[in-house]
């Protein structure tokens, strides 16, 4: 295992992570190697399990942005039921992608720009 | 023409609550927790209490209401009356007062006056066009600040230059309208800072769209002006560009420690920006689905003949200010993008 592998093993597991099933909004951001995006970015997803390092997530139906999923590809998330009015935004990287059978979508999800206080609130969340 | 309805005396719990085909008039009161609705016009002879009222016409109330917090009236049409207190009004055409409102909330697409020295004291007016009134605020503002009179006077709050139900929703996308601001003014900060050390990754081509677009143009005013549309063609170029940053997180670090944590602060603020952006956006393009474009009405006034009590505060279009003095009478109105204010005279709201 190569150091950055090691170091981004380590990372994932720095963080408890919960298994939960939260609706939150996700929508493709980018797509490495491409500037332009299809119109149609909307993620129908829920998620699988949660962290304050990132989220599993489930694509609940499928969506023009879901076949595009793919390693790197950037994703803006919002999600709510954190006590406050307004969602919180995330974007994050996807780092990996299962299929793990017919009609069946997952996708992990590494959170890269995300608050102090957003990361105060997940853990929050995910130690209840 | 068909007759109007008539209820000699009062709609109370022995007359039960009216509900008319065309119009209706009524000799006596309507008593609290009772509703009168009409297709037509209401006219009424007596006090409104804590009751509903609902038409399609004009609504008429030769002496007032007294609406203990749950009156209401709701018209198509012009609404007049005697006096207001503690009750909601809410008309198409406009509001037409004999004497007096207070504590109440007043809604119209059009006018509001209160006609001769009459006065306005606590509340909330949100209008498209005028406001006129003889006095308006109340002289207990120092004592309202420290909380003693709270319970017996309210904040006096106008509105003008957007109809109601569009200044409601304008107000939902506030927050986030400050929001990107304040992210766009942290972000131009990096900007200038990761130029002036000759980060690679924010070059002079590149600094100048992320300045342009760390300026937030994206704001309410743009988008009345130009709508939705151009707004998200703003946003997704600053998604293309802050695509391009983040694609590269986390950042190599073959830059200083203080770059490094100055490229990802600009990251994030870039994308707090996109995504209040995105929020206000999507509130506007709701407006205009459920509205057309919205236009702000220039020449909205607020017209006080007598006097305005200090703690009066005053938004016309998006423009603010907040009475901090005693002032006689005065015609405050849109200079640009700002209130100005200029004494009253007998012509002023005829050279409107």
């Amino acid at each position: 295992m190569s150091d950055e592998t090691e170091q981004t093993s380590k990372q994932r597991r720095d963080f408890f992570r919960r298994q939960m099933a939260l609706p939150v909004g996700a929508k493709l951001f980018a797509l490495p190697g491409h500037t332009e995006l299809p119109p149609e970015r909307d993620l129908a997803v829920k998620t699988v399990n949660l962290s304050a390092g990132g989220v599993l997530l489930l694509a609940t139906g499928p969506t023009p942005a879901a076949e595009l999923l793919c390693e790197g590809a950037l994703i803006d998330l919002s999600v709510s039921s954190f006590g406050s009015p307004l969602p919180i935004r995330l974007l994050g990287r996807v780092v990996r992608v299962e299929d793990p059978g017919p009609d069946e979508l997952r996708f992990a999800v590494e959170f890269i720009l995300i608050t102090p206080s957003e990361a105060d609130a997940i853990v929050r969340k995910v130690s209840l | 023409m068909e007759a109007p309805l008539l209820v000699e005396g009062n709609v109370d719990i022995r007359y039960g609550d009216v509900e008319a085909p065309g119009s209706v008039v009524v000799r006596g009161d309507v008593r609290s927790g009772r509703s009168v609705s009409a297709k037509g016009s209401i006219t009424i002879h007596g006090v409104v209490e804590a009751a509903t009222i609902v038409a399609e016409g004009d609504v008429s109330v030769q002496h007032g209401v007294a609406g203990r917090s749950k009156g209401s009236i709701s018209a198509q049409g012009k609404i007049t009356l005697g006096y207001v207190s503690e009750a909601k009004l809410d008309s198409k055409s406009g509001i037409v007062i004999g004497s007096s409102a207070m504590n109440s909330t007043l809604l119209t697409d059009g006018d509001v006056v209160i006609e001769g020295d009459g006065v306005l004291v606590g509340g909330v007016v949100m209008a498209a066009g005028n406001l006129t009134a003889g006095r308006v605020g109340h002289k207990g503002v120092d004592l309202w600040e420290k909380g003693v009179a709270k319970h017996i006077v309210e904040k006096t709050t106008i509105m003008l230059g957007f109809p109601p139900n569009l200044r409601k929703r304008l107000m939902e996308s506030r927050p986030q309208l400050s929001l990107a601001e304040k992210s766009g003014r942290a972000a131009a900060r990096n900007v200038q800072y990761l130029l002036s050390r000759g980060v690679p990754e924010v070059d002079e081509t590149t600094s100048e769209r992320l300045m342009f677009l760390a300026k937030a143009p994206v704001s309410v005013a743009f988008l009345l002006g130009k709508g939705a549309k151009a707004a998200a063609a703003v946003n997704e170029e600053l998604r293309m560009m802050l695509a391009d940053i983040a694609q590269e997180l986390p950042l190599p670090h073959n830059v200083s420690a203080s770059e490094h944590s100055a490229l990802q602060d600009l990251s994030l603020h870039l994308y707090h920006l996109f995504a209040a952006n995105d929020f206000v956006i999507d509130v506007h393009k709701d407006i205009e689905a459920l509205l057309g474009s919205p236009k702000l009405n220039k020449n909205a006034a607020f017209y006080a003949r007598d006097t305005v009590y200090k703690g009066v505060e005053l938004t016309i279009g998006f423009a603010e200010l907040a009475v901090d003095q005693l002032m006689g009478g005065t015609v405050f109105k849109l200079a640009g993008d700002e209130i100005v204010a200029e004494p009253w005279t007998e012509g002023a709201v005829a050279e409107v």
